[in-house]
């Protein structure tokens, strides 16, 4: 069992790894400065653990909520730390909201057309 | 193509979210499916799932972090006039990233 978790932790790190290079490639870009190949693995290796304080995080926030599905609300608290980022966490869980319940209206509307369609065709 | 072959070769998850699903399933595709198995494998329980928005915010905070980790890097590789950005500039601004999140 360990073996296989050791594995997957293997995978996810590189794939960590390669999107973390990805970033640092496009802000060097934009000022024409490169990131040495130690920084990129220090801040792969640096995010890597942050996620692991942000799960287990989410988990106790979930278990204490009675709740073992992690919701927005989790997401939030652990954003608690920095005021600017809990604002845009906040303003992007709004957005999906607002996607969300416009989504429902597009889709009851195109049920309720679709009604009439079928009614007129009748 | 990356993640296709290390996870197998799953279709990205259709979200029909708009603008925050939309950019990182645009520039990242399989993003979401990487945060996702990477936050579980740290769960102490099994029973612990991560919601889908709840998905979508977490990929949002870490691509934040690696943006401020690089562009704070960044920040003090110009202050101290160096052409590359070196592992002791990431150093120094380690300490507060760490604070901040």
């Amino acid at each position: 069992m360990s073996v296989d978790k050791d594995e997957t932790h293997q995978r996810l790190k590189a794939a960590v790894h390669y999107t973390v290079g990805r970033i640092c490639q496009k802000m060097g870009e934009d000022q024409r400065r490169r990131f040495s190949r130690q920084v990129v693995a220090a801040i792969a290796e640096t995010t890597f653990r942050q996620c692991d304080i942000f799960a287990k995080d989410l988990e106790a926030f979930a278990r204490h909520a009675k709740r073992s599905t992690v919701s927005t609300e989790d997401v939030k608290l652990a954003a608690r730390r920095s005021t600017a980022l809990s604002i845009y966490i906040q303003n992007k869980s709004e957005e999906l909201n607002q996607e969300q319940r416009d989504l429902k209206k597009k889709s009851t509307g195109k049920r309720k057309s679709r009604d009439t369609e079928e009614e007129n065709k009748e | 193509m990356f993640f296709q072959r290390q996870f197998g070769t799953r279709k990205p998850r259709r979200r029909t979210h708009a603008s925050t699903g939309c950019k990182i399933r645009a520039c990242y595709p399989y993003l979401q499916d990487t945060v996702s198995k990477l936050l579980a494998s740290f769960f102490k329980e099994d029973k612990t799932r991560l919601g889908g928005d709840a998905t979508l915010l977490m990929a949002d905070m870490l691509k934040i972090f690696v943006q401020e980790a690089a562009v704070r890097s960044l920040k003090q590789a110009e202050s101290e006039d160096c052409d590359q950005v070196d592992i002791e500039h990431f150093e120094k601004i380690l300490p507060q990233l760490l604070l901040d999140f």
